[in-house]
């Protein structure tokens, strides 16, 4: 016997290593309240999509040609519905193009409580 | 060349469980519980976490057998269902301490064949059970992840080459290689039990 036959042997001896008397009973009867109890928690919508996605596997290779399709019609409702949500375009507080402020044309005279003006006050020149 | 057919003995319950046959796929979960078990708890070394991957493995089954299409037989795909969430959930369980010696099984003991090469193979310090066990689970927590799972399915539970490839979906050499190499490094750590 070689060593790598006495390792296996060594090793094999692992096999003995097993759970107490009535442990696989017990195993299977927690699995079985396990799946009732995620039957319970699964809501229609998840079995929806479940059976969907099922029906989509199941397809073959046609399922390239539906998938694509179906974003095709996607995209085409997407784009017909955002349309029709924000109707045409309306340009606003767009000045015409010939429009130019006339940089001559005077600033207005403001008036003072007084009764003068900006242009008859004297205190407003200053010399220095 | 001809191809070897091979015929699924479970062929009949897979398909009523197919159906929606509870029943059927309890019968499954019987039948093969206590072969995976031995798989996972050999490579995780802890029982708890044996348990709960045991239940997650049966629970994913479940829920993937519509699409299991009889390419291979049942065996094969819940063993490799078995073998990857084992070596995925040891991945992620890396930053734990890897081995835990609380959960070492007492009928052992009992057990001839270990007795007798626990004290035949060194007289001189007449190793106990405990500590040939302990140094076995020493020797296959030292392994990589890929080695233990060969070690353990061939050594361990007797598993052909043929179906280990299978299993492990990589070619027979490759697992020949992995066990060589698996010995290899075992030897190191059993020098002491090996003549």
């Amino acid at each position: 016997m070689n060593n790598s036959d006495q390792i296996q042997k060594l090793v094999s001896l692992k096999r003995y290593e097993t759970p107490p008397d009535g442990y696989f009973e017990d195993f299977l009867e927690e699995f079985q309240q396990r799946q009732r109890q995620e039957l319970l928690k699964k809501s229609s919508l998840s079995l929806l999509s479940e059976r969907v996605g099922t029906w989509f596997r199941e397809l073959g290779s046609i399922k390239w040609v539906a998938g694509a399709g179906v974003a095709y019609v996607t995209l085409t409702i997407g784009f017909v519905v955002y349309s029709s949500i924000s109707g045409p375009e309306v340009e606003q507080n767009i000045a015409p193009a010939s429009y130019k402020r006339d940089s001559a044309e005077p600033l207005p005279a403001v008036d003072f409580e007084d009764g003068s003006n900006f242009r008859s006050r004297q205190d407003t020149k200053r010399e220095f | 060349m001809f191809r070897e057919e091979k015929i699924d003995p479970d062929h009949e319950l897979v398909r009523r469980a197919q159906d929606g046959n509870t029943r059927a796929f309890d019968d499954l979960v019987v039948k093969y519980s206590t072969k995976l078990y031995g798989m996972v708890y050999h490579m995780t070394a802890n029982k708890e976490d044996t348990h709960d991957l045991l239940q997650d493995i049966f629970a994913k089954a479940y829920r993937s057998l519509k699409r299991f299409r009889g390419k291979s037989t049942f065996y094969t795909w819940i063993y490799s269902i078995s073998t990857n969430m084992t070596l995925n959930f040891l991945k992620k369980r890396k930053r734990r301490s890897a081995l835990s010696l609380d959960n070492v099984d007492s009928g052992i003991q009992n057990n001839d064949a270990l007795v007798d090469l626990g004290h035949a193979s060194n007289p001189r310090h007449q190793s106990n059970i405990n500590e040939l066990q302990k140094k076995l689970n020493e020797a296959l927590q030292a392994l990589s992840e890929d080695h233990r799972a060969v070690v353990t399915m061939f050594d361990i539970q007797g598993v052909p080459h043929a179906e280990i490839s299978r299993i492990l979906g990589v070619t027979e050499g490759t697992v020949r290689s992995r066990l060589f190499y698996a010995h290899k490094q075992l030897q190191g750590h059993l020098q002491e039990y090996v003549r």
